[in-house]
């Protein structure tokens, strides 16, 4: 091997150890002050390219996902079940006394709470138009593993709120018929009993899985959701 | 709540433990390549911040497709195609928030105390200065350790190409390297 393809290789690869590479160092004094120099910079280049890693990311990385990890479903044997229950049971009384917001609502629907929700905030929604640009409302959704290819009508509102204790992802739009439309995307950590469609005198809704939430959407009874929430989860971006 | 009781226990036993097994699956990964993945984004978009939300993204994207990871040996170049994506991902998201080498200090300014640091600091600087498609490769060699074929398949090049770019990245470093200590010696 010459001279010049022997640096070639060990530029490329300092860490070559093959056969060829290995006796061209042996054949000559000045390939081997090369590849000492080259393994020495080496070294230098590996420290300057590992930068500080911050403490706790790995603990992060784990609670991130038991965050987005589904919820135990009912399959396991009797004693999980039961332990479930007082886990539940606990967290339950420690939520209700701690959280005003879901104090005394122990029966709630996944829908009813987005009633709720609903009559609270539409006196301070309501006639509003913020625009909020497709980039604004990703960077709100991507904390629920969503993301929009395209806003899915006019956007008036986008907001992180206060879904029975758990944030959640809050938007409300303007329909064809001009009335606003509320569209939820509620982690599935939000483990409410639902139904896929809810009314009451005023309002109804639909809700829709998708693959780590819940999408709720709630508009006057007057109108149409059908086609509306057929429209969201099209241009909701599940892939990987 | 009377239905899902009524099911074989075999199946049961079989769904808790393939969840455990993705469990454990992903606390390996997180164990193994966090580090690694947290260094390489760093480089990608020289913000801490971003750097550890785009490896967060890329995790919670791993956990959720983990069942179409079948090689954990393909595992840390699985990693690195999400976070590649990911990181894409942020550029279509926003494209005005590049950042001007100038301004931007890579590492912790306060940090720089003895000569290593220096020394560390100045490569750092260096590294930021090759272009893209010679800074990739290197990154995948040097802190992924990644083999030619591999970075070839991961960056979709073929395999010369990617020997060529490592070839001239080294090179340009090293040239830097040496005018740079000649300089220190003539001041000196």
């Amino acid at each position: 091997m010459d001279e010049l393809e022997f640096r070639r290789q060990l530029y490329a690869n300092p860490r070559d150890r093959s056969d060829a590479l290995l006796a061209a160092i042996k054949d000559s004094p000045k390939n081997q002050k090369f590849y000492d120099e080259l393994q020495q910079f080496e070294g230098k280049l590996q420290r300057a390219m590992e930068v500080d890693v911050p403490d706790g990311l790995s603990e992060r990385l784990r609670l991130r996902q038991s965050f987005a990890a589904p919820p135990a479903k009912p399959k396991r044997p009797r004693w999980h079940m039961a332990l479930a229950a007082s886990v539940a049971f606990a967290m339950g009384i420690g939520v209700s006394t701690l959280n005003p917001f879901t104090a005394g609502q122990p029966s709630m629907s996944l829908g009813d709470v987005a009633l709720d929700h609903v009559y609270h905030a539409s006196p301070y929604i309501t006639g509003t138009d913020e625009r909020p640009s497709l980039q604004t409302v990703n960077a709100k959704l991507a904390r629920y593993g969503e993301a929009f290819e395209q806003l899915p009508g006019q956007v008036v509102f986008v907001n992180h709120c206060n879904y029975h204790g758990s944030p959640a992802f809050h938007m409300v739009m303007r329909s064809e018929q001009g009335s606003d439309v509320n569209v939820f995307v509620v982690p599935q950590t939000v483990d409410l009993p639902s139904s896929s469609a809810f009314s009451d005198s005023k309002m109804h809704g639909m809700v829709s899985q998708l693959s780590d939430a819940n999408l709720v959407i709630v508009g006057e009874k007057a109108e149409p959701l059908d086609g509306l929430l057929h429209k969201i989860k099209g241009q909701l971006n599940q892939s990987i | 709540m009377i239905l899902p009781f009524s099911r074989k226990k075999k199946s049961n036993s079989s769904v808790n433990s393939g969840m455990d097994t993705k469990q454990l699956r992903y606390e390996a990964l997180v164990q193994a390549f966090s580090r690694d993945l947290y260094r390489y984004a760093y480089w990608l978009c020289k913000d801490k911040q971003v750097a550890e939300d785009v490896v967060q993204e890329t995790f919670l994207r791993a956990w959720r497709s983990l069942d179409s990871l079948k090689d954990d040996k393909a595992a840390k170049s699985w990693l690195i195609t999400i976070l590649r994506r990911e990181n894409a991902r942020r550029f279509e998201r926003k494209q005005f928030d590049l950042v001007d080498i100038e301004d931007h200090s890579v590492a912790d300014q306060d940090a720089l105390s003895s000569e290593q640091e220096i020394e560390n600091e100045w490569l750092r600087r260096q590294i930021d200065k090759l272009s893209p498609e010679y800074r990739e490769p290197l990154l995948l060699q040097v802190i992924g350790g990644f083999s030619g074929e591999e970075i070839a398949e991961l960056l979709e090049l073929n395999k010369n190409t990617v020997m060529t770019r490592l070839f001239r990245a080294r090179n340009q470093l090293k040239d830097a390297f040496e005018k740079d200590e000649q300089r220190g010696q003539c001041n000196g």
